[in-house]
């Protein structure tokens, strides 16, 4: 050892996360979209853009989206992609659809959830035992998982009252709650939401979407995401599942047991995405259909990236995706022409700061995309009903590519690892 | 030749052997499980597969696998995903099969006007992805999942409203029907030339000795070219290409273009062999899916995916073919072709990890004894040597 130490710029740290600026950011271009979807929702009279309705429809849709996202986030903060979520997803429908038809909802749940959480195990075999690349185990698990669950229900399904090759017999749904007197009975805001007021009436809406008819089961994916957040962030088991993800090597030399921690974080991931699927079958779909997650799995893993490998970033990310999925569901082609106003007065404001701040590459970029949106809008009435489903695939490519820029993914993310393996 | 390049050989050819075993293996046990006959299944599946027919419909569902299976490969040598062949090669058939349709010409301007077409396309569609990698940094994974969607209602809505045959009277939707000098010649002539006997029933597509060439010249491609060596250092080691003078942005777009460009061949088949026109509701779907399961087989080799092709080409067949079993213990569920994928998929893809685990190993090893050997000649310390490379050897 020679006695100069040589003065190394420090590693690329987590820079100190100004919370409160983020958040009071975050809340602001919140307000600025509900405040443009308000006045998009007057001038063009797609109603169903900020009913309760719509936003209702929302949060269960976002549901699946976050659990899944929720599922990435586990699984890529011990620094293992998780592009297998699609897969997991899919077994976690089948199972419950399984197992919810003879013993009821929860149960159907449970089995969903085991049913994730098995898959999650086998690509913590592959990847982490095995190292094999982590995209392709992923991909391997999507495409069994296609198979799979189209054999077993030729198997287990056909036959069955309601049952057949592609669908499973009925499961029930479990108990809805609403609050009372603001969005059941009385149902004051309901009254409010009926005049159609500038932003008073859009709030009503918001609120009584949120408040009216929650199943539990959104409730408990509702509070997953701070647990998840304190799980991560405050425990030390937290703390050892970061670690892994930034710096494996460092954190096997700290005595942290790398392979349980990644073993532990991709099952908990399979298991969350397994939730989405149940999810699906229990509140929206009413039983088992196949090709139900309809690359949810997928939409999942975009929101987690797009917020930036945190829960309330990822939180919001959903939020999005499962509003525009909602709205091709009600009102589906008005309300996806509206749609493209919103995005044109969008890009618009991006193309004033764009310029503002002369960065003009991207701005031609913004023109482009805004100019095709209000040619569209004007030139036609409706959007045709094949393209209304894309909404949510075009959003996610979309909304990707304004923000992958700015994100930071963990540091080992992807990375084999190899005990002992650190020289 | 030294032992290590032995062993290297007999595992090479052992590999694919104990990848395939532990596959059936697994395939077996969930047969058995289901109260099927497995090695009923497995006999008369070998037994129908090897009969001319079979043989030759095996071939005319591999050709396209293979396509689709080097598409794949060609984004893997660099370490890109591309799981948007699936609606690269659908939107590039439709447009071939559209432009195809307009005109008639000689076959020969014909047919190279509708590859070329399908080519230039399907190198358009992959391009996007791989611009919004460049320069927004998208993952390429989430964002050609995401237009595999995309492109695929666009097509929906554009078959339907613009390209579709207005004149035709059927249930389905369909563009216009390729003329007669659209047809690929069929390869049997060749075949029976060279003492094959192809069934006159199931004539063998042409576009079987394109996919010949074409394997050949990616083979060349990916060997013997700086483009190949370019490509597969940036799939080995990134920073280490980038170092040497590699344009990492500028791989990644030839990479996919040249991917997307493959998987305009995809849809060939199809047009050129086949129903030869569009078909919006049986247009042949999830090649795309089936070539990345392919090309992981066949180790991104253009060997490798022609056998993997006609092992999947095979499969297909011979299940479709128990179908008709009247035994009830072998008249195995279509889905189960699909299972049977998948296991090797997985089988193959574990073997040759832990394969390629223990050929380090062992290279650890010879390196290891060579030094000590070394430092025995000239009389150092033999433990310095043999301690470097035992992270090497200890690798697992």
């Amino acid at each position: 050892m020679t006695a100069t130490v040589v003065e190394r710029p420090a590693p690329r740290a987590e820079q100190a996360p100004d919370w409160r600026g983020r958040l009071r950011r975050g809340l602001l271009y919140a307000l600025l979209v509900f405040v443009l979807l308000s006045l998009v929702r007057q001038i063009t009279g797609a109603t169903d853009l900020t009913s309760a309705g719509t936003l209702s429809a929302a949060l269960g849709l976002s549901v699946p989206i976050g659990m899944a996202a929720l599922g990435g986030l586990f699984s890529e903060r011990a620094g293992v992609v998780n592009i297998g979520l699609e897969g997991m997803m899919i077994f976690g429908t089948w199972f419950t659809g399984w197992a919810g038809y003879q013993w009821g909802p929860w149960l159907g749940v449970v089995f969903g959830v085991l049913g994730g959480a098995l898959f999650g195990l086998v690509h913590a075999v592959a990847t982490v035992t095995f190292g094999v690349d982590h995209v392709i185990s992923g991909v391997a698990i999507n495409i069994i998982a296609l198979g799979a669950t189209r054999y077993l229900s030729s198997q287990l399904f056909v036959g069955k009252p309601g049952g057949g090759v592609n669908q499973s017999p009925r499961v029930d749904d479990v108990k809805k709650v609403s609050v009372p007197w603001l969005s059941s009975g009385y149902d004051a805001l309901g009254r409010v939401e009926h005049h159609r007021w500038f932003l008073v009436s859009d709030l009503a809406g918001l609120v009584r979407g949120l408040t009216g008819q929650l199943s539990l089961l959104t409730l408990i994916a509702l509070a997953l995401l701070p647990l998840s957040y304190l799980l991560l962030w405050r425990t030390n088991l937290g703390l050892r599942i970061r670690s892994v993800g930034e710096n494996p090597y460092a954190a096997e030399s700290l005595g942290v047991p790398v392979y349980s921690v990644k073993y532990l974080a991709v099952t908990l991931s399979g298991a969350l995405a397994g939730l989405g699927g149940a999810f699906l079958v229990v509140v929206y779909g009413g039983n088992y259909v196949e090709n139900q997650t309809g690359g949810r799995g997928y939409i999942g893993l975009a929101a987690m990236i797009f917020g930036n490998w945190h829960p309330a970033g990822l939180a919001a990310g959903s939020g999005l995706f499962g509003f525009f999925d909602a709205l091709r569901l009600r009102q589906g082609t008005l309300a996806v022409h509206a749609l493209l106003l919103f995005v044109t007065i969008v890009m618009g404001l991006l193309l004033l700061r764009a310029a503002w701040k002369r960065q003009w590459v991207q701005g031609v970029g913004f023109a482009v995309i805004g100019g095709l949106a209000a040619w569209w809008y004007f030139a036609t009435d409706s959007v045709p009903t094949v393209l209304v489903p894309l909404v949510p695939y075009v959003a996610t490519l979309l909304v990707l590519a304004m923000s992958a820029k700015r994100l930071r993914p963990p540091a080992a993310d992807g990375l084999p690892f190899r005990r002992g393996g650190g020289g | 030749m030294s032992p290590l390049a032995v062993r290297r050989i007999v595992l090479g050819i052992a590999t694919p052997v104990i990848a395939l075993v532990m596959a059936f293996a697994v395939v077996w046990i969930i047969l058995e499980i289901s109260g099927f006959d497995g090695w009923g299944v497995f006999h008369n599946m070998f037994t129908t597969g090897t009969e001319d027919r079979y043989v030759a419909r095996a071939i005319n569902r591999a050709v396209p696998y293979f396509f689709a299976g080097c598409a794949v490969a060609v984004g893997f040598r660099m370490a890109l995903f591309n799981i948007g062949v699936e609606g690269q090669y659908r939107i590039a058939g439709l447009f071939a099969a559209w432009l195809g349709a307009q005109v008639n010409l000689p076959a020969v301007f014909e047919i190279s006007l509708i590859v070329l077409t399908s080519v230039v396309v399907g190198a358009a569609a992959a391009a996007l992805p791989a611009v919004l990698k460049v320069t927004r940094n998208v993952n390429e994974v989430v964002s050609t999942i995401m237009l595999n969607f995309i492109y695929g209602g666009v097509g929906t809505w554009l078959l339907i409203t613009y390209l579709r045959d207005k004149h035709a009277h059927t249930v389905s939707t369909q563009t216009k029907a390729l003329p007669h000098s659209a047809y690929f010649p069929a390869a049997d002539k060749v075949l029976n030339g060279i003492g094959f006997q192809v069934p006159k029933t199931d004539p063998i597509t042409g576009l079987l000795f394109v996919a010949i060439v074409l394997g050949i010249l990616l083979h060349l491609l990916i060997k013997r070219t700086r483009f190949g060596f370019e490509l597969r250092a940036t799939g080995l080691n990134p920073v280490a290409a980038a170092a040497n003078g590699v344009n990492a942005k500028a791989m990644v777009i030839k990479g996919m273009v040249l991917s997307g460009a493959l998987a305009g061949f995809v849809g060939l088949p199809e047009l050129l062999s086949n129903t030869h026109m569009f078909v919006g509701e049986t247009f042949p779907q999830q090649l795309g899916f089936t070539g990345i399961a392919v090309a992981l087989l066949g180790r991104n080799s253009p060997l490798g995916i022609g056998l993997g092709a006609l092992l999947f080409g095979f499969l297909d067949v011979t299940t479709g073919s128990l179908q008709l079993s009247f035994n009830p213990k072998l008249k195995i569920p279509n889905e189960m072709a699909l299972v049977m994928q998948g296991s090797i998929l997985l089988a193959v893809v574990i073997t040759y990890e832990v394969v390629r685990r223990l050929e380090l190993r062992w290279q650890g090893r010879a390196v290891a004894r060579a030094a000590e050997r070394l430092a025995g000649e000239t009389g150092g310390e033999p433990g310095e040597p043999a301690t470097s490379t035992g992270s090497a050897g200890g690798e697992r």
